[in-house]
């Protein structure tokens, strides 16, 4: 699984992968009464009330966001597709 | 990193605005929103909570890179605004209205006016505006902005209530003597007045009871100057009381006294401020200036010039006409006094045959007039 790798459709299993690419990239920091853990690759950005949440809510957040940015990636091929199938048919 | 977003702000109000820069939502699941737009691979993620925390706001704009001062922007049609106790300055050019009967003469004598004011105000306005916007980028809370019509510049910036407003005091007035700095070497002299009042401005709204009475701190001003209404007076009073020493207080050069009363910026002190920095910076370096230019740094005493030959030209212009030529002959004064205090070494920089010497006197003076009221 690569994440440059646009033709892998294979959603990701399991939050271990999130880790294994992102775990060096979270940054955690206390704001008040949360603890927000941020992404440093994605920005993406969570909140939690023990660290140990706010981290396990990015992760969490993190594959989602992976998730759809594949499902984007593949309805626009999928668009770009048949426009050009379309086209060629004219 | 600091953020001058809010803490947290209600969902529908960030999807709102997020819609504004074109982000839709996606449907996916409960516990997240994703948000893209039509024609872009680029996707916002935030939890789906009531509220959305201020560093989950970030990240979206980050994400979308949407720049988090024009968002701020948006957010201000949002969420309640509130009017806080500022600086205005209302600025006009002096003869814009005959500038522009001139200007029904002909076509060609419109066109060479027009360019000849929208190179001055251009240079003018597009300083006081970028310094005006770093500003507001980094705090866009604070009201600070800056607007122009015609030949009217009003300048809002809000006081800091933890410091009395000092440094947002002194910056208003140096960069407004910058304003006025600029378009006096291109031979537009301007007038107006400094007030403290409570005020809100963004990019659509300008909302002060100071506003009501510009026309009135116009007529006030009388000559070509930007006076400080009762209420900047007393704002710029209760700071001289912190200084015992006028070499460490900004205001002393900055704001003279008239023989009338009237406190007004001394915006050609700009010149000197300028003049000894690029000295300095030359003293530092070892550069050595030519010796026919004098002591002073060639750049000013070109412009204190150039700001001597517009007078001169006003005042053989209007020789006929006694209440424009008292005007150009007040500034005359102004003039020589500045020249003869602070660049007492250039011996043309005088304007000969005024016929009048007017003193003024720092506002510093004034501040034992301070003590003696309180």
């Amino acid at each position: 699984m690569s994440l440059n790798d646009e033709y892998d459709t294979n959603p990701l299993s399991d939050l271990d992968t999130v880790d294994l690419l992102f775990g060096d990239l979270i940054r955690v920091s206390r704001d008040g009464e949360c603890f927000v853990a941020v992404d440093h690759l994605t920005h993406i950005a969570e909140v939690g009330s023990t660290e140990a949440e706010a981290v396990n809510n990015l992760r969490q957040a993190i594959r989602e966001h992976i998730n759809v940015v594949k499902n984007t990636l593949e309805q626009m091929r999928d668009f770009d597709r048949a426009f050009r199938e379309d086209a060629g048919d004219h | 990193m600091s953020s001058d977003l809010p803490h947290n702000l209600p969902i529908q109000n960030v999807l709102s605005l997020l819609g504004e820069f074109d982000y839709s939502e996606v449907p996916k699941s409960d516990r997240y929103i994703h948000l893209r737009r039509f024609d872009d691979r680029t996707v916002i993620t935030i939890p789906n909570r009531a509220r959305v925390h201020r560093a989950v706001l970030r990240s979206a704009l980050i994400q979308g890179g949407i720049p988090e001062k024009d968002f701020t922007e948006r957010l201000k049609g949002a969420i309640s605004v509130s009017g806080k106790e500022s600086i205005l300055a209302h600025v006009d050019i002096l003869g814009f209205k005959s500038l522009l009967d001139e200007a029904k003469e002909s076509e060609l004598r419109f066109d060479e006016l027009l360019n000849h004011y929208h190179k001055a105000l251009r240079s003018a306005f597009s300083r006081i505006k970028s310094v005006t916007e770093v500003r507001h980028k980094y705090d866009w809370k604070r009201i600070s902005h800056v607007r122009v019509y015609t030949d009217n510049l009003l300048f809002v910036s809000e006081l800091r209530r933890q410091t009395g407003g000092e440094s947002e005091f002194g910056r208003t007035i140096d960069e407004i003597a910058m304003y006025q700095l600029e378009l006096a070497i291109e031979g537009f002299f301007t007038r107006g007045g400094v007030v403290i009042e409570r005020a809100y401005c963004d990019e659509v709204t300008v909302f002060s009871p100071a506003l009501m009475d510009a026309a009135g701190i116009e007529k006030r001003a009388l000559f070509p100057r930007i006076i400080l209404e009762d209420s900047a007076r007393e704002r710029l009073r209760r700071y001289l009381k912190w200084y015992n020493n006028p070499a460490f207080c900004h205001f002393n050069d900055m704001v003279v006294i008239d023989p009338d009363g009237t406190w007004f910026i001394n915006y050609l002190y700009v010149l000197r401020w300028f003049n000894d920095d690029m000295m300095d910076m030359m003293e530092r370096h070892g550069e050595k200036l030519p010796v026919s230019e004098g002591p002073y740094f060639p750049a000013a005493i070109s412009e204190l010039h150039q700001h001597r030959d517009h007078i001169k030209r006003r005042l053989a212009e209007f020789k006929d006409n006694p209440v424009v030529f008292r005007k150009y002959l007040w500034l005359a004064c102004y003039h020589n006094w500045f020249c003869s205090t602070y660049f007492s070494e250039d011996g043309d920089a005088e304007i000969s045959d005024v016929g009048i010497t007017l003193t003024f006197e720092s506002c510093f003076a004034a501040k034992s007039e301070v003590n003696h009221i309180n």
